[in-house]
């Protein structure tokens, strides 16, 4: 087993986050309690953390497995440069933007989920690690061509290309 | 016609009953806490929150009872072990015990959300309750008085209470927190990809099961749901709306109780079962296991071969390994490829990570010179468990099919078979025994080949050699001169060029659906029990398969079953 790549189980902790904390939002602002606004925020922020976190980075080793229809994201992240592909920045942001739901007792839980992603964060940039887009294979267009085989598979001899007499050469 | 009841239709029912009772338990308890009188005053405060709240504990009570069993390894084996007779169909589903971890996993999480929004309600309500200074019957059940012994009924006593506040005040809403947050820890390094990619942050961090077992037994001790207890003399329908009067002789104040902490009572029976079970497998590990014999193979593989007390495997069982001196907290799975009649007992390792690599060196597999045995590397084996390849003598017909190294499982089977084959006075039911090997490449035939020549020749010596066909299948590996040669060999020589076998190596991979297809018909109404370790892409192929080519008519059966570590 390799080494712990930090920053894959901070995005998916990050995920679970973002779905507790609208949740947590939801029961806020069905509630009607006092200070429901932050409910509205609560909501808000999971579904703009959802976005930044949704694609997911490319994996240091091995093959990375992006999300399903998470190109057009991942674009958008990888041009944010620092501001989005650092995990420094994430751990801050994430910090800071969890804050407020401190103060509401149904979104207490949210703002500790993405406390707790933060420090996951955190671990990931002292370990030096940063948000690298997954290359998408271009399709081909037009008709697909099935290569030929590099290894041809044992045929008979009169299936292959050189003729029988040159095979029985070789073999002597 | 597809045939869903021999592979699918057990586990629905299994979890169709699962799924039943925790539809009772939590519809009984939400009844119970809407109608019951006791807690009248209670849903005046709170509203029907505390059903929801209540009916979700019951639930969670009970699957946290449940998903401790599925992963005590041990108890699964006692109970495969004893279970013999029962029928298969049952049998077969203890190797699904991960999938029904996870089900019930996710069934935790689902209440344990509607409990936490329940809970929000409950709290809410009762700290407004607490500011509300009109004539209210709230206002006057949250100043009940507090000190008889404990007759409040609302636990939120400051007069301008904070929820926020109120709730890091109260052991339930502490432990709450901190058992959540675990809760979402351990789902969150378990999804697919951390499990995959990087095991032990999955394997370390779901150790927070501990925390969360010991917050979730203490999280009702505080007793914080009350309910009435002087219901005989308070009546609910006559004292209800005089609450103004209440103090009387008619109407005394009614006195409330906490109801008793009841999650230990369901944790406890599988809490003890875990701990025996770890502790056998820690007691198991003590024992002196000894290296007899390390021989290298071909293609990165080398075979440990070992001694202990008291060790007794069944066909397609595996061990666990540890090594203290590479890491005191891994233990790894190895399948057993040594036969029950064997008096040693071996596994197979490629060397492909980190640990293997180190196991590799610590029994010095690269260096020739011989060394004692006394050197080698002290490590602890916990087993042998049972997998599905244990019942392959129960079938009519075995079809087992390994992937590359996926083929351990069946090198302990397919000798157990000889050897029981040899023995003349035992009746196997097993008819026949088909092996189907994808391959990708010629050196790594070479460790199992040795066996398998062994068997043929057995076999043929038996006048049995139609019970075992082998089928392998080479995918990649050769390049156009070995091609040639192959095929020039392959004319003239009885025997496969590639391994030496009577049975012709296959070039490419298998076309599944003609190999059922010829296998339904050359089997018509007898059970095949298919065996399978490999990647989960073939895995999903062979199960359709299995489902479609299963004949209720014709009773041709196709039993899936599927080795997973």
């Amino acid at each position: 087993m390799g080494k712990i790549e930090w920053a894959m189980w901070a995005n998916e902790q990050a995920i679970v986050s973002c779905f507790v904390t609208i949740l947590c939002g939801v029961l806020a602002v069905s509630g009607q309690f006092n200070l429901w606004g932050i409910g509205v925020y609560a909501i808000l922020k999971g579904i703009v953390t959802f976005l930044i976190e949704y694609p997911r980075g490319k994996r240091q080793k091995g093959t990375s497995y992006p999300r399903r229809f998470q190109h057009l994201l991942s674009i958008l992240i990888s041009k944010g440069r620092l501001l989005t592909r650092n995990y420094f920045v994430r751990f801050v942001f994430y910090l800071c933007v969890s804050v407020p739901c401190c103060f509401m007792l149904p979104t207490i839980l949210g703002a500790l989920c993405y406390m707790i992603t933060s420090l996951i964060y955190l671990v990931a940039a002292i370990k030096g690690e940063q948000w690298q887009p997954i290359e998408v294979d271009k399709e081909e267009t037009g008709p697909k061509v099935i290569e030929q085989p590099r290894r041809p598979p044992p045929r008979r001899p009169d299936v292959s290309q050189r003729g029988p007499q040159e095979i029985n050469s070789n073999q002597v | 016609m597809v045939d869903w009841i021999t592979n699918e239709a057990p586990r629905w029912i299994v979890i169709g009953i699962w799924l039943l009772i925790n539809g009772i338990i939590f519809g009984t308890t939400f009844v119970r806490y809407r109608d019951g009188e006791e807690f009248y005053y209670l849903r005046s405060l709170v509203g029907s929150s505390l059903c929801w709240a209540r009916g979700s504990a019951a639930c969670l009570n009970f699957n946290m009872m449940l998903i401790l069993l599925p992963v005590c390894r041990k108890l699964i084996n006692l109970i495969r072990g004893t279970c013999k007779c029962c029928p298969r169909s049952l049998r077969r589903q203890l190797d699904k015990n991960i999938t029904f971890h996870k089900y019930i996993a996710y069934m935790i999480c689902l209440h344990t959300a509607i409990h936490i929004g329940a809970h929000y309600f409950n709290f809410e309500r009762l700290a407004e309750a607490q500011t509300i200074k009109d004539d209210d019957i709230r206002n006057f059940l949250s100043r009940l008085p507090y000190s008889q012994n404990g007759s409040w009924i609302n636990p939120i006593r400051s007069s301008n209470p904070d929820p926020t506040k109120e709730l890091f005040k109260t052991v339930a809403g502490v432990t709450g927190v901190v058992i959540t947050l675990c809760l979402i820890i351990m789902v969150s390094s378990s999804t697919e990809i951390i499990r995959r990619s990087y095991f032990e942050l999955f394997w370390f961090t779901h150790h927070v099961y501990i925390i969360f077992c010991i917050g979730f037994v203490i999280h009702g001790a505080e007793r914080l749901i009350h309910r009435q207890v002087n219901l005989d003399k308070h009546p609910i329908d006559i004292c209800a709306s005089k609450y103004k009067s209440w103090g009387g002789t008619e109407c005394p104040v009614p006195e409330f109780e906490g109801s008793l902490p009841m999650s230990w009572v369901w944790l406890l029976v599988p809490a003890l079962i875990f701990l025996i079970d770890h502790l056998a497998g820690f007691i198991s590990g003590l024992r002196l296991v000894v290296i007899t014999k390390v021989v290298t193979h071909q293609s990165r593989v080398f075979e440990i071969q070992m001694q202990k007390k008291n060790f007794k495997a069944a066909p397609g069982q595996y061990i666990l390994i540890q090594c203290p001196s590479i890491s005191r907290l891994e233990w790894h799975p190895f399948t057993l490829t040594s036969a029950p009649s064997d008096d040693y007992f071996s596994v197979h390792i490629r060397r492909v990570g980190d640990w293997t690599e180190a196991l590799a060196e610590l029994c010095c597999v690269d260096k020739q010179e011989f060394r004692d045995a006394s050197k080698m590397p002290r490590i602890k084996v916990d087993g042998p468990f049972g997998t599905a390849t244990e019942d392959v003598m129960a079938y009519d017909v075995a079809v087992l099919i390994g992937c590359g190294i996926g083929i351990t499982p069946f090198a302990s089977v397919l000798k157990s078979v000889w050897s029981q084959c040899c023995q003349a006075g035992q009746s196997l039911s097993l008819k026949c025994i088909y092996l189907y090997w994808v391959c990708p490449d010629t050196t790594a035939f070479e460790w199992f080949q040795g066996l398998l020549l062994d068997l043929e020749r057995q076999m043929t010596a038996n006048n049995r050699q139609s019970m075992l066909r082998f089928h392998i299948y080479l995918t990649r590996g050769w390049n156009s001169n070995q091609a040639r040669n192959i095929m020039l060999h392959d004319d003239v020589s009885v025997y496969d060029a590639v391994t030496g076998l009577h049975q012709k190596t296959h070039f490419g991979r298998p076309q599944w659906e003609n190999v059922f297809k010829e296998l339904s018909q050359l089997h018509k109404g007898l059970s095949t029990g298919v065996f399978f370790c490999g990647p989960k892409s073939l895995s999903t192929i062979l199960h359709k398969l299995c489902n479609r080519f299963s004949n209720s008519t014709e009773k041709t059966k196709f039993y899936y079953n599927k080795e997973n570590f």
